[in-house]
């Protein structure tokens, strides 16, 4: 137990001095390896409607109709541009970004990004 | 087929009366009697006719809404020619021009005129509650007589694409005619 206890400081203590990461958290964890989220568009709509990302992800939209479309941020903070049929387009998600989006060619068509 | 061609007939003289291409005394000519090349050459014909009205929007009106809605019209309807042309050079098909061709032609030529004599709110309000119309009596035309009725696979999975394109355009000419009510 003592060891144990011994061990834990003296890591803690590295961590501190800047030589060892701290324990990392699941957030900081996730941050270390940024992903690529698909969404798809198809049939008028945005699939996943709702997807799951973290900040430092990248989110690309890919075009399954035969018309253009766009994913625009509801407020106008982000904006993909035409993503013309069988092309796609990415962002990099940052922290604080406006998560619903929609269709400025189709209003109709809505989603939310769930950033964590 | 045949029972396809009864049920859809009656339903297809209506919202060709609804387009106002139709007097009663060319009834007889029935939209549900044509062949997949003589649809194809209706579809591309009501396609171009949108971007007819879409490019008279553009240059008419001052309202943003009308504006967005107008080049939706113009990039979606020249989207779906783009695949109507490239699956009849695939087929090694042609269109084939129809009395509902030009009949729709007639129309449009009139609307033209029409909208053409009008300014500010007066063009808006009429170009939004046409587009409502039109689309609402394209689309009754292209699910109750035009699918049931095409016999190639592809040009039917086509049309079933591009209805579902329609009816979305259905709704978003609803949004701008209420948003145009609501500015009164």
């Amino acid at each position: 137990m003592q060891r144990r206890t011994f061990v834990a400081n003296l890591a803690a203590a590295i961590a501190v001095a800047g030589v060892l990461p701290a324990v990392p958290s699941r957030r900081v964890r996730a941050h270390a390896k940024p992903r690529t989220v698909t969404v798809r568009i198809g049939d008028f709509s945005f699939d996943p409607a709702a997807a799951g990302v973290q900040a430092g992800d990248t989110v690309r939209w890919v075009n399954d109709d035969i018309v253009p479309h766009t994913a625009t941020a509801d407020d106008e903070s982000w904006d993909t541009g035409e993503i013309k049929p069988r092309e796609a387009r990415e962002i990099r998600l940052t922290a604080g970004m406006t998560p619903a989006y929609f269709c400025r060619f189709h209003p109709a068509m809505k989603a939310r990004l769930r950033i964590t | 087929m045949k029972t396809h061609r009864k049920a859809g007939a009656l339903i297809a003289i209506a919202a060709a009366f609804a387009l106002g291409v139709v007097t009663p005394a060319l009834s007889a000519e029935n939209p549900a009697d044509l062949n997949d090349l003589q649809i194809a050459h209706v579809a591309y014909t009501a396609d171009n006719i949108d971007i007819r009205y879409a490019h008279l929007a553009l240059a008419k009106s001052k309202n943003p809404a009308i504006h967005e809605f107008a080049r939706t019209m113009i990039r979606d309807h020249e989207a779906v020619n783009v695949q109507a042309l490239a699956l009849l050079k695939k087929l090694g098909a042609q269109p084939q021009d129809n009395f509902l061709s030009r009949q729709l032609l007639a129309g449009a030529d009139k609307l033209v005129a029409e909208m053409s004599a009008l300014d500010g709110t007066a063009f808006d309000r009429r170009y939004a509650e046409n587009e409502l119309a039109y689309h609402k009596a394209v689309n009754n035309l292209v699910a109750n007589a035009f699918i049931p009725n095409i016999e190639n696979a592809e040009v039917k999975s086509l049309f079933r694409a591009g209805l579902k394109i329609f009816r979305v355009h259905e709704g978003h000419a609803e949004m701008m005619v209420r948003g145009l009510k609501q500015d009164r």
